[in-house]
């Protein structure tokens, strides 16, 4: 989707036409959904975080600068959002639906496909947030390392150093349980 | 060639960030070293399983109950209007903000005039920064347009535990998230953080507009206080 239809149908929101919003909301629902889940590896968290991304959009619509990308800004209020509940989640219990293996627990070669996606996904819940930011919104928004950094507020080369360490912890993690 | 290169090279293959140059080294390495083969195997499949997760739908329901929200509250237009909105409101919240972050500096800089139980003083450099130095506690605020976003980046350094009060005006600023180890919680227009005795270095977030008023407490005591603003994107 353009950066200028997003930027119109931010302006028809904040002159009162609601189906701007209804659009953006449309548009954006299932990447923002996924990129909370895949954060969060929850599905009630990842609704309710996408559901208070898009209202704390909506409430600072008129302060979007439609210079930036509306893409950019959504997730990473969703970013964000996401972040203070594994903050709370690290508080109180530990992370939710863990079913990684245990490091040395041996390979795992007869895991059908479903159990291998769900190893790997186990792999990046256990990254810290900073790590499986990059591989969320390389993988699962599909963005570039300058979108990337826009949304995490850094610049381009960090954005990369944390892609790579990201990505060799997976790989390491992965090779442990045989599925790599 | 160590192993640092050769994933490097690996990696901004799977980026398609190598250049005719790079995937010839690449390619030959390959050729000639069997753990580089093993690397460039590894990295490949990790990237593929990545990709080959497909993505969720999102739970029914759940784009009704983000449009519900809006269609209960007025507008953002309005709102912005209603507060904010006229240029001329704007500058007069700026400098009465200023005022008030001058006023406050005066009146705790006047040992004289303190209160006995204010621990410390508080001074502003401009509108965009604070900084508090009493006994036991130093500390200095800044805040930081990002875009659409704002920066309160507070560090302190502390004998005791104290906390930092952020306010901010709901109809025109929402709080985002924080960094940091502080323990940060929010609700309306308020955004407390907890700071443990140390060196304390604490980044909230914001969207939206300033200005943010800033307090620093200790035991139910104010150490002072003061208004931050930048200006708008």
């Amino acid at each position: 989707m353009s950066d200028d239809v997003d930027a119109a149908r931010v302006r028809e929101c904040l002159a009162g036409d609601p189906r701007g919003f209804a659009a953006l909301v449309e548009q954006y629902e299932r990447p923002v959904y996924n990129v909370a889940l895949r954060m969060l590896r929850n599905p009630e968290d990842a609704r309710d975080v996408s559901q208070s991304a898009f209202l704390k959009a909506y409430e600072n619509l008129p302060n979007y600068d439609p210079q930036y990308k509306f893409y950019s800004w959504i997730y990473r209020i969703a970013i964000n959002e996401a972040l203070n509940v594994l903050r709370v989640r690290g508080r109180s219990a530990g992370p939710v639906d863990d079913r990684f293996p245990e490091d040395g627990a041996g390979p795992t070669e007869l895991l059908d496909t479903d159990q291998t996606r769900e190893v790997v996904l186990a792999a990046v819940g256990r990254l810290k947030p900073e790590h499986r930011s990059v591989i969320v919104l390389k993988y699962f928004a599909e963005l570039d390392y300058e979108d990337m950094g826009e949304v995490l507020g850094i610049d381009a080369r960090t954005v990369k150093s944390r892609l790579y360490t990201a990505r060799q912890l997976l790989k390491d993690r992965l090779a442990t349980c045989g599925v790599s | 060639m160590d192993n640092a290169r050769i994933e490097e090279l690996i990696q901004r293959e799977l980026d398609g960030e190598l250049s005719v140059t790079e995937r010839a080294d690449l390619a030959r390495l390959l050729l000639q070293d069997p753990e580089a083969r093993r690397l460039h195997q590894e990295f490949r499949n990790t990237d593929r399983l990545l990709r080959e997760i497909p993505a969720a739908e999102p739970p029914p329901g759940l784009r009704a109950a983000v449009l519900a929200g809006p269609a209960r509250s007025s507008r953002p237009a309005e709102a912005v209007r209603r507060t904010y909105g006229r240029p001329l409101y704007r500058l007069a919240a700026v400098i009465l903000g200023g005022l008030l972050v001058v006023g406050i500096a005066d009146l705790l800089l006047d040992s004289d005039s303190r209160p006995p139980d204010l621990q410390g003083s508080l001074g502003a450099g401009s509108q965009d920064r604070l900084w508090l130095r009493a006994e036991g506690v130093e500390a200095g605020a800044l805040l930081r347009r990002d875009g659409q976003m704002m920066r309160l980046e507070l560090n302190v350094s502390t004998t005791f535990p104290c906390e930092a009060v952020a306010r901010f005006d709901p109809a025109t600023t929402s709080f985002v998230g924080d960094a940091g180890d502080a323990q940060v919680t929010a609700a309306g227009d308020l955004v407390n953080a907890r700071l443990a005795a140390g060196r304390q270095v604490l980044t909230l977030e914001f969207s939206g507009a300033s200005p943010i008023q800033l307090q620093l407490r200790a035991e139910g005591r104010l150490l002072g206080e003061g208004t931050l603003a930048v200006s708008d994107p």
